[in-house]
């Protein structure tokens, strides 16, 4: 391989990898507010990206105007699940919970293709003009703010969480929800906040992967895969092990299509998923214990 | 200020409350002592909503504050210091403290801090460690100090004094017994029959989930053989 290619396979690599964290930051959120894995955090990140190429297209909204609104719709879906399903189950199991989502997935994704067809939707990238030539690697504008903005949206995120009262809160409910509400904290809006703030995130990682892959209803299922592979990898509940375990993967993928034909690639990230659960059940970093406590980081 | 009405609690079929009553004036301590099982965590988690009231009722400065969500009942200024502790122990000590009054307690939270750390003043050495790496005592002194730090108006402990050795013990109740000097309502639950008959104004002994004594701590210390019966025989003062 030369060094470009290397290059080459580094920008890919952290481009999606910044997606899949986005995505797994978006699991840990809701897992750690309620134990449940929320299958439709793909559907999330499909209507982000759906949302904002209709608010372009068809209702002719400018750019930055249409991403606030895909972002703040998708938020209001999360609250609203949270709303009208999983609050009102409250007592029931963690399995019982986690069907839900994956019928609320489902429900998503058939109305999208009612609503918007089988095509896949486009809009511009934020920033119109030629990649950039390094090295003998194509840099995509847009991958540039897709790296650009995930990374500062987890270097927010933390500090959101070690240093804001709200911040301290949610992790306060998700490590002892009795404890917290004898602090007069009300854990079922602290849960609602979990919600609105993993949708939005994964509305974010649609609207800035969209000019890059374009959005089709369908693609929900493959995303969620690929941030809970994410999560996996780094061990579920932290923060920074859906951050780690997201660039990690993304780099695998861009990797495995060097050598493995690219149709393989999602089957990549199963294999990997596979392993990971098998060597290493409690993540890369560390035991199961500690998890979802040190989403400050 | 507290009055509790021929409380019951059940969770299901179990009965752990069956009819306790009794009420707990500003500025009063008072301890509810009783063997395991007695249902004196029960009848704290009732007060403090946590476990469901199945009958009787709850009043909290001539409020009704049964069916009340826990955190609403903890805005009012009724405390609980959990049994087992229950710090957040991935969180630092300072993180533990200015959780306790995120939502509740005036002013700074750099002056609530000051008054904790004046009080325990091994917390302000250890404020930047986690939680959960502290002794068992200081665990102990944190959950006090987290409730303590929200101002509460009455101050419940579910057996502080439980798995700490007798030297701590001591720290803790000196410690609560300087908090009734400052005038602080304490209504305190304890195995440890001896010490809190030492530091209540009255007592109520609790078995099977009914009252079976009550009244000043100084006359159910002269009847302590009774109090011990009641106590399952485990337990001598
Ligand atoms: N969540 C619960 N579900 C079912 N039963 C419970 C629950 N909590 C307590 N109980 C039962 O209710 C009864 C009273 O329990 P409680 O914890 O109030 O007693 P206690 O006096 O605090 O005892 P200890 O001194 O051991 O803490 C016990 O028989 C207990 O098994
Ligand atoms: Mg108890």
């Amino acid at each position: 391989m030369t060094s470009a290619e290397i290059l080459q396979l580094l920008i890919t690599g952290l481009t999606v990898g910044s997606i899949y964290a986005l995505v797994g930051l978006g699991f840990n959120l809701i897992f750690n507010a309620t134990d449940v894995i929320n299958f439709a955090q793909g559907e999330f990140v499909v209507l982000g990206g759906i949302l904002t190429a209709i608010a372009v297209g068809t209702a002719g909204l400018p750019l930055w105007l249409a991403v606030i609104v895909a972002i703040v719709l998708v938020g209001a879906l999360g609250a609203l699940i949270d709303f009208a399903a999983i609050s009102r189950v409250r007592r029931g199991s963690v399995m019982t919970l986690a069907m839900i989502t994956l019928g609320l997935a489902v429900i998503v994704k058939t109305s999208l293709l009612l609503w918007v067809g089988p095509d896949p939707l486009y809009f511009d990238p934020f920033t119109p003009g030629p990649p950039i030539r390094i090295f003998g690697a194509v840099l995509q504008l847009q991958a540039i703010w897709v790296i650009g903005i995930g990374v500062l949206v987890m270097v927010a995120l933390k500090f959101f969480f070690s240093h804001s009262r709200v911040g301290r809160e949610m992790l306060a409910c998700a490590i002892d929800r009795e404890a917290a509400q004898l602090m007069g904290i009300n854990v079922g809006a602290t849960v609602r906040l979990s919600f609105i703030l993993s949708g939005a995130l994964g509305g974010l990682a649609g609207v800035l992967i969209t000019p890059l892959t374009n959005a089709t209803y369908d693609q929900g299922f493959t995303l969620a895969l690929k941030g809970f592979a994410a999560c996996a990898l780094g061990g579920f509940g932290r923060a920074s092990s859906a951050i780690v375990g997201g660039f990690a993967l993304g780099l695998i993928e861009a990797a495995s299509v060097a050598v493995l034909p690219s149709g393989l690639k999602d089957s990549v990230a199963l294999s990997v998923l596979i392993l990971a659960l098998m060597i290493r059940p409690s993540g890369l970093l560390g035991g199961r214990e500690e998890r979802r406590h040190t989403q400050a980081m | 200020m507290l009055n509790v009405q021929s409380l019951a609690v059940h969770y299901g079929g179990i009965v752990a409350v069956r009819d306790v009553s009794f009420a707990v004036a500003r500025g009063e301590c008072v301890a509810i002592i009783g063997p395991n099982g007695a249902g004196k965590s029960s009848t704290l988690r009732a007060i403090s909503g946590l476990a469901p009231v199945t009958s009787g009722s709850i009043e909290f400065e001539g409020k009704r504050i049964d069916g009340l969500p826990a955190h609403m009942i903890a805005r009012l200024g009724v405390a609980q210091v959990p049994e087992g502790r229950h710090v957040f122990g991935p969180l630092t000590v300072e993180d533990n403290l200015l959780l306790g009054r995120s939502r509740l307690g005036t002013g700074k939270p750099a002056d609530g801090l000051e008054r904790v750390y004046s009080v325990m003043p091994k917390l302000r050495d250890r404020r930047m460690q986690k939680a959960g790496s502290l002794s068992g005592g200081e665990q102990q002194m944190l959950v006090i100090g987290r409730a303590l730090i929200g101002e509460p108006k009455i101050l419940m402990l579910d057996e502080p004094s439980m798995g700490l050795a007798p030297q701590i013990v001591d720290a803790v109740f000196s410690l609560l017994d300087g908090l009734r000097r400052t005038g602080q309502t304490i209504l305190l639950v304890e195995q440890n029959a001896t010490q809190a008959l030492e530091f209540a104004d009255r007592s109520i002994v609790l078995n099977v989930g009914e009252v079976r004594m009550a009244g000043a701590s100084s006359d159910l210390r002269a009847r302590s053989d009774v109090v011990s019966a009641y106590l399952g025989g485990t337990e001598h003062i």
